[in-house]
């Protein structure tokens, strides 16, 4: 059941490329949603022990979680993540109103879901194309709480099977007033050797 | 409250005299379980991630599973002079944190029962607790007085 994961730089590359391809979609669709621009970091592949992930990637600030679950060829979850002021902000530029407060109200809170839903389904979809492999987005989930807490959740339902996890994480920032989100891939283990094993088939390297 | 901020990161187990505060940040299914012997003021925070060690063998790391967790904090506790006889415990976390999982069928659930498991193995009583919910929590563990302070983002604190 635990394993650990052995990949080569040259594997570490491609997966990097796929996690790339399928973060510029997302955040493409968000820059149509709100009609203006959103620049992305390059995009990190990080393969770590839960743990260091969970303590390396939240702390105690709140933030907006937009949960999205894969199912068919590739299972795995999507998020998305913003801290409080961003999401707002977000939700304000979509909407053409102002933000409510600091609490999100229920509109607020279906327009986020909608924006997690839309940015998942573009990640999906250009994960699905380049691999020809069918996957299938759930409805999304959102909570607004502590990162840690979140993130916490999140990777040990998804990863609990493992020693190591592996995420691929896309910072973006939203152009005309300098908010920022993250977008998370994680794959459950499974999936993640169906894309290895396809990605070295790409490349000639076999299965 | 006073003395040092010691920081028990996810899947740690760290034992202090008094005066210390333990903390750990952000638990979400995590469970953070707090002992304390009161009599010499020695006290320990476990930041438990996952509820067995089964399946995980060779064991890496015993702070991260319950089973193995509870037992390495009492020896912890004991070096420091603890005797298991008069500690007691608080527990906290354990939560869900988004609504879509179905009713029992979460990690932190799961985390919370192999912690009351793994204290009665042991015949440690629990006299607090504030686990499950949907909300993410902060500990903070003051060894001079055994009081666990839970803190929420928007729910207030808490004192156990």
């Amino acid at each position: 059941m635990v394993r650990q994961l052995v990949l080569g730089e040259l594997e570490r590359d491609m997966l990097r490329e796929v996690g790339s391809i399928g973060a510029s979609h997302a955040t493409n669709s968000l820059a149509e949603m709100t009609n203006t621009k959103v620049s992305i970091e390059v995009p990190a592949l990080e393969i770590r022990p839960v743990e260091q992930l969970i303590s390396r990637e939240g702390g105690e600030e709140l933030v907006a979680g937009v949960y999205v679950e894969l199912e068919g060829d590739v299972r795995g979850v999507i998020v998305l993540m913003l801290d409080v002021a961003s999401a707002l902000e977000l939700v304000a530029q979509i909407t053409g109103a102002p933000p409510s407060g600091e609490e999100l109200t229920e509109m607020e809170v279906s327009v986020l879901q909608e924006v997690g839903n839309i940015m998942a389904s573009h990640f999906s979809n250009a994960l699905a194309d380049f691999l020809g492999l069918k996957i299938m987005p759930m409805p999304p989930a959102l909570a607004v709480d502590m990162a840690a807490a979140l993130l916490d959740f999140i990777m040990l339902e998804q990863a609990y099977k493992t020693r190591d996890a592996i995420l691929f994480k896309t910072r973006f920032i939203f152009q005309p007033r300098r908010i920022g989100g993250s977008i998370f891939l994680m794959p459950d283990p499974e999936s993640l050797d169906r894309i290895i094993a396809l990605l070295r088939e790409k490349v000639g390297m076999g299965a | 409250m006073s003395g040092p901020v010691i920081v028990v990161d996810i899947a740690d187990v760290k034992a202090a005299t008094e005066p210390a505060r333990l903390v750990s940040i952000g638990l979400g299914s995590c469970v953070g379980v707090a002992l304390f012997d009161s009599s010499c003021k020695v006290g320990s925070l476990a930041h438990i991630m996952l509820p067995t060690s089964r399946g995980y063998e060779p064991v890496d790391n015993r702070a991260k599973y319950a089973d193995t967790a509870i037992p390495m904090a009492l020896e912890e506790m004991e070096k420091l002079g603890a005797s298991r006889s008069r500690i007691v415990a608080k527990i906290a976390g354990g939560a869900k944190m988004f609504s879509f999982i179905p009713k029992d069928d979460y990690i932190g659930r799961k985390n919370v029962l192999a912690v009351k498991q793994a204290l009665k193995k042991e015949d440690i009583e629990i006299v607090a607790e504030d686990t499950g919910g949907n909300v993410g929590r902060t500990v903070e563990f003051d060894t001079s007085s055994g009081t666990l302070l839970v803190k929420t983002a928007r729910r207030g604190v808490k004192r156990l």
